[in-house]
């Protein structure tokens, strides 16, 4: 058991070092080949042990692969802990990572950081692994702060493009923000549990929340459960793009497309929903945090999406569309939902990689436009495209008998059952989520690949289908998409798969409420065509197709009415705009007050060049003594031997 | 005393044979570079060393009288110091070719000189002490003076040779004082006179003071270190790079047999005088140090903040702390060697680069031997995983062991000022825009003698213990 992990972790790794010190000598081929056999053999492996987790062959483990290190009764480690959650994460980052190797093969051709590109991409999996896979908070956070390494070399990977170096800039600053506050709560672990061992502080949760212990942080008492919750939330805000830390992901659009599917879509923006949802015997302690966590993601889910309709970058739009998604699973961790949260991370793993590949190929066809006003009736060109992104767009506004519904339904309804402060807030914005989804999706999809031909008749002429590693993947995932809830739907969301790994209080279980009208997979998609989501996503659908296929010319009046409706949406509710403005400029301030004042006057003037010149000078001073003067040395000598003499004998000459 | 056993005493017997050896080829051999007498020294000098690596471990014999002792440490310093000092003669040979030396004396001078210092260590005696340390200095003064054009070289000379006089002095005093207060010159049986509390006490307490001060002088510590930077800048620097190395260790099996073999019982006096003088001299060396722009004064204030460190090893006061000093003043003598013998590389006839200002920018016109003054550099300034930063963790560890830690504390701190001038060197070196081509001595063995040295200080600082190893065996 030991090695198949260490197998699935270091294999990336391995690959990743091959590809990214030997880059030059393996080639292109070479340095394909050895992370995807390195990736393929891991997801393979993560597959076996998946199976065999539910077949019961092989029960949870929680083992120690190496003590790095103790200080006092505190023990660093390197472990793995096993159980459904992390063999779930362990199969959606091995094949959709697997996934995005092969795409690459296609998508990277002919770019000089070939290499380099694949040594990156699979030194994230190893990250992401390890991130999944931690038994303990410090190697949580190595994973963490290693997933996040990556995805700011990924974005800056055309580093002569400004904008992407101030898209990596961004995105590393932002995430310091968030990193900054999950760091104090694993502090606060340490301080209140006396570990990070994941087993032992979950034991200990209980009997530290009964104890009421508290903390003043000067504005009123807090407990400290709540407190360290919030803090490790803090943390998945930035990593998983909550708003307000939500501003580096749009941005973060400036890397390759096959990253911005795996690392800003699928896996690494997820980690934070994974925290959570591994924290839930935390969590579960703390309404006010539970409470927090669901307005936020609430408010994310509603108002991102609603940034989708006004953005006309291809990628863009589904990068909004991931935010407002990301919101959606946040939501559902703060009704305690957190299979659902899970499943929806499962299955939009599988359509958002999807639609990011299908627009990375429409991309490619399109040679680097990505307006998708100059695009329209690309399917005309590019069928298989086409066919995969209507399964895409279809599972992500939750159609029904496509994967997306299920998760999606079940985290609406969840919140709904939901009695903490804020959930109703929470409940309506989902729903209405619901019609904006299906507009921004459908509008993207019909003015991609419907509508009047609006591209250049140079680039009309070279478009055509991508070649083979670009669609195979797409159809790969294209499966899982439709598929993968007809299965997993009714073990994950309502039986008891996830029990040995998430803790929900009695009190909380709302997807217990949700079980009871649930009968088998087909029913409760068939229920889902009765029910207001539903209506919502027609209403979307249609809205688009009127607005933008039927009667284009409607779109500019609408916007012309709502004008500083649009305004508002355009400059993305000036959170850019605040940033830029008064939080750099203050940082800033501060930065550069601290810089002249503490670092050259006090630590610079005071005590390193000061005492290298007291040093200077008291050297200076004692050279004089070497006079050059013979008779100085002999004198010298006897003022020595005279001193040695005094000193030794003063006690006997005065008694 | 019937039969008269020569084994103990063979490799002085046949060091003397060499030296007078060279010096009949010398007289008469035409050859103006003195090939002969070069080849002859090296040698025997390599028949010599052979013989002794063959005899390390084994059991202490104390011969002819009670004067001579031949045991593992003296083997293993004996060891050093011909080692040491065949090295030197390899830095020796090129730089002397080119400036007007009586060259075949020279290296009957140096062969002399090692024994002196072979006899220093092997002492059991008062008397073959003093002999050894005075057959040493005297051959130094006559070294120093080579050069006999060379006025900074005879000015060295003349205060080397008045104040080792005096030292000598106070050293001669001392041994009579102690003379008169045991009755015994052998080191041994005045050892166990003064361990009897007696009406003298007074009198062998007034003579420490006297014998440590000799010995201060012969290491360089403050306040008795006066010469020491005068010596180094005038000498020729092949010489300086014998003095500054070779006799360090002989410095320290004097030290050895005269404080724990010969005044153990007065351990308590000598210790704190030598405390006083270590504490003194890292401080002074140290910050001395800092203010100087001339290359070898920077190392001779270097080499006395050494010896302070060095000494503190006996501080502490048991086999542990005396095996550290050794091992630091072994890894010094490869170090001061490396580091003089590298500026006996970069001279040519007639200059020398000797002032910091002439080592700007060689990193880029010679990157191969700006990174070996680098490791000299680092070595010296204590930096893992060069060899000189075992011996200074050894020191500091016996001291903290013996319950020193304030001591060791201090000795820490003026570390890092130390590192202060050995990073300015590296810095002039590699940071600093070049003003003149380099062109250095065109010899091919010293260029391989200065590689070997210099990356020695790197090998033997990835495995410390193979010296470390003996240091301990010899003095257990």
């Amino acid at each position: 058991m030991q090695t198949t992990l260490l197998t699935i972790v270091l294999l990336p790794l391995m690959g990743a070092l091959i590809a990214g010190l030997f880059g030059k000598q393996i080639g292109e081929r070479g340095a394909h080949g050895v992370t995807i056999i390195g990736v393929g053999v891991a997801c393979l492996l993560s597959f076996q042990l998946m199976w065999g987790m539910i077949e019961g062959d092989i029960p949870n483990v929680n083992l120690t692969i190496y003590q790095w290190g103790t200080m006092g009764g505190l023990s660093l480690e390197v472990g793995f802990l096993l159980d459904s959650l992390s063999a779930l994460m362990l199969c959606v980052v091995t094949f959709v990572s697997l996934m995005v190797h092969i795409y690459t093969i296609g998508y990277m051709k002919g770019d000089p950081g070939y290499q380099r590109f694949f040594s990156y991409i699979s030194l994230f999996t190893f990250a992401m692994l390890m991130l999944v896979l931690a038994n303990n908070f410090l190697q949580l956070f190595f994973g963490w702060e290693a997933v996040g390494l990556v995805s700011y070399l990924l974005i800056g990977f055309w580093f002569k493009k400004d904008s992407a170096v101030f898209a990596n800039l961004k995105a590393f600053l932002v995430n310091r923000v968030g990193d900054f506050g999950f760091l104090i709560g694993i502090a606060g672990v340490l301080y209140y549990f006396g570990s990070l061992d994941y087993q032992t502080v979950f034991a200990q949760a209980t009997v530290v929340a009964a104890e009421g212990a508290t903390l003043s942080l000067g504005f009123g008492e807090w407990s400290a459960i709540t407190f360290i919750c919030i803090c490790l939330f803090i943390g998945a805000m930035g990593k998983s793009a909550q708003v307000p830390l939500h501003v580096w992901l749009p941005d973060s659009m400036e890397g390759p497309t096959p990253i911005s599917a795996l690392i800003h879509a699928a896996t690494m923006v997820t980690a934070g929903v994974f925290m959570v949802s591994r924290m839930s015997p935390l969590f579960e302690l703390s309404t006010t945090a539970l409470s927090f966590v669901l307005i936020i993601g609430a408010i994310t889910a509603f108002f991102m999406g609603l940034l989708g309709i006004v953005q006309n970058d291809i990628k863009r739009v589904v990068a909004y569309s991931t935010l407002s998604q990301l919101g959606y699973m946040v939501a559902a961790l703060g009704a305690s939902a957190y299979a659902a949260s899970m499943f929806h991370l499962m299955t939009h793993a599988f359509f958002k990689a999807l639609l990011f590949l299908a627009a990375g190929s429409v991309i490619v066809g399109m040679h680097h436009v990505q307006d998708i006003r100059k695009m329209g009736n690309i399917r005309k060109y590019m069928p298989i495209t086409w066919i995969t992104a209507l399964i895409g767009t279809l599972a992500l506004v939750g159609m029904p008998f496509f994967s997306g519904f299920y998760s999606k339904d079940a985290i609406i309804e969840a919140v709904g059952h939901a009695s903490l402060v804020g959930s109703d807030f929470a409940y309506y914005c989902l729903l209405f989520g619901v019609f904006f989804t299906a507009l921004y999706s459908f509008r993207m999809f019909f003015l991609v690949f419907h509508t009047k031909e609006r591209m250049n008749a140079d680039t009309r002429q070279h478009l055509q289908e991508s070649p083979r590693v670009i669609w195979i993947p797409l159809v790969l995932l294209a499966i899982p998409s439709v598929m993968i809830a007809w299965w997993t739907a009714e073990p994950l969301l309502f039986g008891n798969f996830f029990n040995d790994a998430i803790r929900v209080q009695p009190e909380h279980n709302t997807l217990a409420m949700v079980s009871r009208q649930f009968v088998d997979v087909w029913s409760f998609a068939l229920h889902g065509f009765q029910t207001l989501p539903f209506w919502l996503m027609m209403a979307g659908l249609f809205t688009a197709l009127l607005v933008y296929v039927i009667k284009p010319s409607l779109s500019e009046s609408i916007a012309n009415q709502f004008a500083p409706l649009k305004r508002l949406l355009d400059n993305h509710y000036y959170f850019d705009a605040f940033n830029q403005k008064v939080i750099v400029p203050i940082t800033m301030m501060a930065g550069k007050g601290l810089s002249k004042f503490g670092d050259e006057k006090l630590i610079d003037g005071l005590a390193v060049n000061g005492s290298a010149k007291l040093v200077n000078a008291v050297g200076q001073i004692s050279r004089k003594f070497q006079s050059g003067y013979l008779y100085h040395y002999a004198l010298m000598m006897l003022i020595g031997l005279l001193a040695a003499s005094i000193w030794f004998f003063w006690p006997q000459l005065n008694v | 005393m019937n039969s008269f056993d020569i084994t103990p005493f063979l490799p002085e017997v046949l060091m003397l044979i060499l030296a007078c050896l060279v010096l009949m080829i010398d007289l008469y051999s035409n050859d103006r570079e003195k090939q002969l007498c070069y080849v002859t020294t090296q040698i025997g000098l390599v028949a010599i060393l052979v013989y002794l690596l063959g005899q390390v471990n084994i059991e202490p014999v104390v011969a002819y009288g009670g004067t001579f002792v031949k045991d593992s440490l003296s083997q293993l310093l004996k060891i050093g110091i011909i080692i040491i000092s065949g090295v030197s003669l390899v830095y020796a040979r090129v730089f002397i070719r080119g400036r007007r030396f009586l060259r075949g004396e020279y290296y009957s001078l140096t062969v002399f000189a090692v024994l002196g210092m072979m006899v220093m260590v092997s002492a059991n005696h008062m008397l073959s002490l003093y002999l050894g340390l005075e057959l040493l200095s005297l051959t130094l003064y006559a070294m120093i003076a080579m050069e006999r054009d060379n006025k900074l070289g005879v000015e060295a000379a003349i205060k080397y040779f008045v104040t080792g006089a005096i030292a000598s002095g106070f050293l001669l005093y001392g041994i009579s004082l102690l003379y008169g207060v045991t009755g015994h010159l052998q080191l041994d049986s005045m050892a166990k006179a003064l361990a009897v509390e007696g009406d003298f006490s007074l009198v062998a307490k007034f003579a420490v003071v006297f014998v440590v001060a000799g010995l201060a002088f012969k290491l360089g510590l403050v306040p008795f270190h006066m010469w020491l930077p005068d010596v180094y800048q005038g000498a020729p620097v092949s010489v300086t790079a014998l003095i500054a190395s070779a006799p360090k260790i002989a410095g320290f099996g004097f030290a050895i047999r005269l404080l724990v073999d010969g005044l153990e019982p007065l351990a308590i006096d000598w210790q704190q005088l030598l405390l006083v003088a270590g504490i003194v001299s890292i401080a002074l060396g140290n910050l001395v140090a800092i203010a100087q722009d001339n290359f070898k004064r920077l190392l001779a204030y270097s080499g006395i903040a050494h010896m302070g460190y060095f000494i503190l090893g006996f501080y502490a006061g048991d086999n542990g702390g005396y095996a550290a000093s050794m091992f630091y003043v072994l890894a010094y003598a490869l170090m001061a060697l490396a580091a003089f013998g590298l500026i006996v590389f970069m001279s040519r006839s007639g200059y020398e680069y000797e002032t910091l200002d002439d080592m700007r920018g060689l990193g880029r016109k010679n990157p191969w031997y700006a990174l070996m003054i680098t490791f000299v550099m680092v070595s010296m300034a204590g930096l893992p995983p060069f060899i000189g930063f075992w011996p200074k963790l050894e020191i500091f560890r016996s001291l903290v062991a013996s319950g020193y830690w304030q001591l060791a504390v201090y000795a820490i701190v003026f570390s890092v000022v130390g590192l202060y001038y050995y990073l300015r060197v590296i810095k002039v070196v590699y940071f600093d825009a070049p003003e003149q081509e380099f062109s250095f001595l065109p010899s091919r063995s010293i260029r391989f003698a200065i590689t070997f040295n210099c990356i020695s200080l790197l090998l033997l600082g990835l495995i410390p213990d193979s010296i470390y190893r003996y240091c301990l065996m010899a003095l257990s």
